[in-house]
């Protein structure tokens, strides 16, 4: 157990070395002159003073592998700060890292509880009317692209709802703040919540649907399976035949898949975050990287991948409490 | 005489498939007394798993049909509640499955799962029905059954893994036991030692075992009678020794002469049955055996008229019984 | 609860279920996929986009051309999806916003495919370091947040359409690679692959000729679906802003310049919107029917 953590921890540093050496190459080492890229913002021609000012507030002019070095060394102690907005990055790191956290968290609640118990009673009633609309809702939420739903649920909730008089609880706000109070960090107020529940759901759409046929799926392979027919011969109660023995079995990939993306919402909720003027580490990101923000999301990048790293990590470890099967370090 | 403890009457279960219906069970007739050893005997899709799982209600019912009776000590199964199904089941007629490996839960530790067994049937603590679990493993054999109680289903063997289940089976004293194929999936060289203790435990608890097997060799030293099963239908019942003594079946004939023989100086040639099983979606008309019958002929009927088991001690259902004798003697000169 | 399958019933045995003789696999892939409402639904939408990116820029009115009094008027007789903000008829951006779409998209995915195939192959028939090395590459690249991945290869090869479509082929070919190294790890136990290779049959020929035709079907489903994805996120990238610069007409900046009018001129958003959505759907369908008609798992 504890040489297989060690020997995970290490390939994690090592794939996060590598993530900071593709972005390094790609906005450093590669661009003619990244000096240009980071002052001209958004292909615009910046005057020859700028790029020289970035050129020599960011060392472009050392040699490349001075430059690696400096930069990682800026990344893994978070300094350094925005080129834009010259807001030191581990402020940054400091204010939006809850923000993330926050809407990730509640936008799993809402994969958990809506996308296991679809996926649990399309499989009771195979083939009904519930089990078609969920397969071709999940091909229909999938291919709608995050904005585009995320427009739709404004244009419902957020235009809509006022232009005709709407229930008060029925309106939301279009633009999502996270700074409306919290209890013990992740409750919402109720003011907050209605800045919560637009961007936690669209970030939330697509795993829904994921995990609603995923669990589908094993649920339906599990019901079929020889265990639970000897628990049935048991005499053991439907109750306790669907949840210890189906469920149960049915449920360890959908953990799994949940666990992985939860890292994935942190992180990567950039599109959400940015529709909704979340302020989380994604939309920084998103702002970022249209201002050529180069060393901005550079680190921000590497914070992303690292709780993508961890949670992947937490994921493997729990996945030998839930299946005995499973030794770590050790073969599957 | 009193009635047998389990009687099925023309039991007939077919199955809805793409393909059209699937008569997987066309008129059984079957009988297992108390205590009594019986075993079932087919090749594989005569309908003996499909028998068994219907006497547990096991089958989904969307998906399949079942008419006949199923009586259970004067009471028809297919009649009774979901309640009261369920306190037979285990309770009363416990199952061994063919695979331990997939029959068991892997992610519960095989002491979990005897003791939800004993717990579905009975109102005793969590401890009263571990002490229970670990009795019983012991009761079987497995070596170290205090420690071995903790363990999953993957870090026994094979042979464990099904005497476990023989244990979980017996764990609620069931009067019947139905053991389906038990040994198939195990090594060959223990498979006879888990058969051994199958038949001796459950005696040893006075229960009665119906032995679902392919393997018509196992059956000679462990069962009192044997019900032979053809194309979903049973073909020839008896005593063990009277239908080894005196096949009353082509088919039975058939499968005793593919069997090796140690009782016998004569130096004998195996002699598979030729042909094979027919397709349970459309059986062919008459004696379903007729297509690979040596001796089947069209003016007994044997294509046109389905025989029924007589009525005999010894019974069989074949046009030519009584000409068997006779019709053999022909065939070997 | 009846969940359970029927246990293997007697005549459920292989012999009586399997599809006549005579037929091939190809044969018997489509008659699956023709049963399948929904991949037939997609397959359908796919053909009309095909259509309308061939033959639409004949039928409609040319993008470029602003009016000079008309602006952000909904749908008329004469603008079927309306004008928009610069004067522009909204039909004719959709309709060239598909067709770039779509080309970008199916070029990407070609591209992708290559690249992955080429990958998955030497790491799963070599072994060895370059197996480890191309399979932590596809761990670290898998790792990057997409769309910042998307950005880096965007901020060293530019912004041309070509550019892009490099981009999205460098950033997608991961899966694919990941699926036919398993299909070549898998191959290479199977006994006529040893048999050839004991024969001497060169290296490249095997994997070419042996084992390639067999990574068909895992592959055809990730095609399908990646055509999807590529479109998705090339929409996407240019919705923040760093995909394909102006006048090349995408669909996602579209969105993104409707976005400030969305309260009072919602069908700027919508039409595109829509677009993309029927664009991408139609390949998940596909994908979804192929992967369910060859029988594809883990993809």
């Amino acid at each position: 157990m504890t040489t297989f953590v060690i020997r995970r921890i290490g390939s994690l540093l090592l794939t996060l070395l590598g993530g900071y050496t593709v972005l390094f190459i790609l906005f450093f080492a590669l661009p003619s002159d990244p000096a240009e890229v980071i002052a001209g913002g958004n292909g615009k021609n910046p005057p020859a003073a700028v790029i020289e000012n970035v050129t020599k507030k960011y060392h472009l002019d050392d040699s490349i592998p001075e430059q690696y070095v400096r930069r990682l060394w800026d990344t893994v102690t978070l300094g350094g700060e925005s080129f834009q907005t010259h807001e030191p990055l581990v402020e940054t790191i400091k204010t939006r890292l809850p923000n993330s956290l926050r809407l990730a968290v509640w936008a799993m609640l809402i994969e958990v509880t809506v996308g296991i118990s679809t996926g649990v009673l399309s499989a009771r009633r195979r083939n009904s009317l519930l089990d078609t609309a969920s397969t071709l809702g999940t091909a229909v939420v999938s291919a709608i692209p995050v904005f585009v739903l995320a427009y739709l649920l404004r244009q419902v909730t957020g235009v809509y709802a006022f232009q005709h008089q709407w229930p008060e609880w029925a309106r939301f706000p279009v633009l999502s703040e996270a700074n409306h109070g919290w209890y013990l960090g992740i409750i919402p107020s109720l003011d907050q919540l209605k800045h919560l529940v637009q961007p936690a759901l669209v970030l939330a759409s697509v795993s829904t649907v994921i995990v609603a046929r995923l669990t589908r799926t094993t649920m339906l392979e599990a019901a079929g399976s020889d265990h639970v027919r000897t628990a049935r011969a048991k005499g053991l109660r439907e109750r306790r035949v669907l949840t210890r023995h189906t469920l149960r079995n049915a449920l360890i990939p959908v953990v799994t898949f949940i666990g992985i993306d939860f890292g994935t919402m942190v992180g990567f909720a950039i599109l959400t975050e940015t529709v909704f003027g979340w302020p989380g580490l994604g939309s920084r990101v998103a702002r970022a990287a249209s201002q050529s923000d180069l060393p901005v999301v550079l680190t921000l990048s590497m914070v992303v991948m690292a709780i993508y790293g961890v949670a992947n990590l937490i994921v493997d470890i729990s996945y030998a409490k839930l299946d005995p099967r499973i030794r770590l370090g050790g073969a599957k | 005489m009193t009635a047998p403890m389990l009687s099925i009457e023309d039991l007939r279960v077919s199955f809805r498939t793409d393909d059209g219906l699937l008569q997987a069970v066309r008129g059984v007739n079957l009988s297992v007394d108390a205590g009594e050893v019986v075993s079932v005997v087919g090749e594989s899709g005569s309908g003996k798993s499909v028998t068994a799982l219907a006497v547990l209600g096991l089958h989904p019912a969307q998906r399949s049909e079942i008419t006949g009776r199923i009586n259970w000590q004067g009471e028809d199964l297919l009649a009774a509640s979901p309640d009261r199904l369920r306190q037979i089941r285990g309770g009363e007629i416990a199952m061994v499955f063919q695979d331990p490996l997939t029959a068991l839960n892997p992610v519960h530790t095989v002491g979990r799962q005897i003791i939800e067994a004993v717990r579905a049937h009975r109102d005793v603590s969590r401890a009263a029905a571990k002490a229970r679990a670990v009795e019983m493993l012991g009761l079987v054999g497995i070596p170290q059954p205090q420690r071995r109680v903790d363990m999953y289903p993957h870090e026994f063997s094979g042979g464990m893994r099904q005497r476990a289940m023989i244990a979980m089976a017996l764990s609620c004293d069931p009067k019947l036991v139905i053991a389906d194929e038990p040994t198939t999936a195990l090594d060959v060289t223990v498979q006879a030692q888990v058969l051994e203790l199958l038949v001796a435990s459950t005696h040893e608890l006075g229960s009665a075992v119906m032995l679902i097997t392919h393997d018509l060799g196992v059956v000679a030293g462990l069962a009192d009678r044997v019900a032979v099963m053809y194309a979903g239908r049973v073909v020839e019942t008896s005593s063990t020794d009277e239908v080894f003594a005196e096949p009353a079946h082509p088919y039975t004939i058939g499968l005793l002469d593919s069997l090796p023989r140690v009782d016998t100086d004569v130096e004998e040639e195996l002699r598979p049955i030729g042909g094979q099983p027919p397709s349970m979606l459309s059986p062919p008309p008459g004696c379903a055996f007729h297509p690979r019958c040596p001796f089947a002929s069209a003016e007994r009927g044997c294509m046109t008229e389905l025989p029924e088991l007589d009525a005999r001690p010894h019974a069989a259902a074949c046009w030519r019984r009584d000409e068997l004798a006779s019709l053999r003697e022909a065939v070997t000169a | 609860m009846t969940l359970l399958e029927p246990h293997m019933t007697p005549s459920a045995d292989d012999s009586l279920l399997v599809a006549g003789p005579g037929r091939s696999l190809a044969q018997d892939a489509w008659r699956r996929f023709k049963r399948n409402k929904l991949a037939m639904f997609g397959l359908v939408l796919v053909v009309f986009l095909l259509i309308v990116a061939i033959v639409g820029p004949f039928v409609v009115q040319d993008p470029t051309k602003f009016s000079k009094t008309v602006f952000r008027e909904p749908p008329t007789r004469q603008h079927l999806f309306g004008v928009d903000h610069r004067g522009a008829d909204v039909l004719a951006n959709v309709v060239y916003g598909i067709r770039l779409s779509l080309f970008i998209g199916i070029l990407a995915t070609i591209l992708e495919t290559f690249i992955g195939i080429f990958i998955g192959a030497v790491a799963g028939w070599f072994g060895g370091m370059a197996d480890t090395l191309s399979m932590r590459l596809v761990d670290i690249m898998l790792g990057i947040p997409y769309i910042i991945l998307a950005y880096a290869f965007i901020t060293v090869l530019g912004r041309g359409v070509l550019a892009v479509v490099l981009t999205l082929a460098l950033t997608a070919w991961l899966q694919t690679a990941r699926t036919v190294r398993a299909g070549f790890l898998q191959a290479k136990e199977l006994e006529y692959v040893e048999a050839a290779r004991a024969l001497g049959v060169k290296s490249w020929r095997i994997m070419w000729r042996h084992i390639l035709p067999n990574e068909f079907q895992p592959v055809i489903v990730l095609v399908a679906v990646g055509v999807g994805g590529a479109i998705l996120a090339e929409a996407a990238l240019s919705f923040l802003g760093v995909g394909i610069q102006p006048p090349a007409p995408s669909l996602g900046r579209m969105i993104a310049d409707a976005q400030s009018h969305f309260a009072s001129a919602p069908y700027l958003l919508l039409f595109p919107g829509l677009a993309i959505v029927v664009t991408v759907l139609g390949f998940l369908l596909v994908g979804d029917g192929l992967r369910d008609a060859l029988d594809v798992k883990d993809v």
